[in-house]
């Protein structure tokens, strides 16, 4: 079992946004963004569907969204894989982002929260390492803006 | 008839028309023969979703070569594709363009108290 990974950030992702390839479930594999704003997981309803979550009788939480307050359903993922660092039942929200985000999902506090993150910006490296306070949450340096704004102009 | 290829597709995609659905149903059908480079792949479909089968031996984290499952600018064309499929079949699912692009900016915040700041030590 793989407990810590390295993974080299591109200069474009110190700018912008941290995406990773996530694997959920053992069989679908799509980009997220490395959101520490985000108190859960994120994923969109279409991912929901591919990996037949019952979402029914799934608690519902409220979402504030840029207009409106919505409940939507929380559910637990089996399994999320970020390149090899495996954590299993992690609660994940079901929304809609929008297209043009040009991501499948957010990764969030539910995931991170059970690792130790190290960003390391002039070396341009990420590490992610699981906790070795099990119950607890020890993200580190965790300087991934969650107001993100494209500094580029 | 695609109904037979694809069923239950044919209502989620039908905002999309019966031609492009005959045509991603084509490409399913041709998808299942040949492996193809991601690369190769971005190049020819720039600003489209694109879906893949993942083949054996490839890195399951960051593949280079793989099956092309769907592509389209519209990712519900897309995944509609890809639900129709066998759960057990691996797939990658990604955004061939730009991520959030100049001028956007975006906040989540899904706290139901109020966030507490953090504090110095350890």
């Amino acid at each position: 079992m793989i407990e810590k990974i390295t993974l080299k950030l591109p200069q474009w992702a110190l700018e912008n946004v941290i995406l990773l390839n996530v694997r959920l479930n053992d069989r679908t594999l799509v980009r997220m963004m490395l959101d520490t704003w985000a108190r859960y997981t994120v994923i969109t309803p279409n991912i929901a569907e591919r990996l037949a979550l019952e979402l029914a009788d799934a608690r519902r939480i409220p979402v504030a969204t840029t207009s409106r307050v919505e409940l939507v359903p929380l559910t637990p993922l089996a399994q999320v894989d970020v390149y090899g660092l495996v954590l299993e039942h992690i609660e994940a929200v079901v929304i809609d982002l929008p297209p043009v985000l040009g991501v499948e999902g957010l990764l969030g506090m539910s995931f991170l929260g059970r690792c130790r993150l190290v960003l390391d910006v002039p070396k341009q490296v990420l590490e992610l390492s699981l906790s070795q306070h099990k119950s607890e949450c020890s993200t580190v340096a965790a300087l991934v803006p969650a107001i993100v704004v494209n500094r580029g102009g | 008839m695609p109904q037979k290829v694809l069923p239950g597709v044919l209502e989620r995609l039908d905002p999309f028309g019966l031609d492009q659905l005959i045509e991603l149903a084509l490409k399913l059908k041709e998808s299942k023969e040949k492996i193809r480079d991601i690369d190769e792949l971005k190049a020819t479909y720039p600003g489209q979703w694109i879906a893949l089968a993942i083949p054996e031996g490839e890195d399951q984290y960051e593949p280079k070569r793989g099956y092309l499952i769907s592509h389209s600018p519209h990712r519900e064309a897309v995944w509609a594709i890809v639900n129709a499929m066998p759960s057990d079949k691996g797939v990658y699912v990604f955004f061939n363009g730009p991520v959030m692009p100049r001028g956007f900016s975006v906040t989540f915040y899904d706290r139901e108290d109020n966030p507490e700041v953090a504090s110095v030590g350890p």
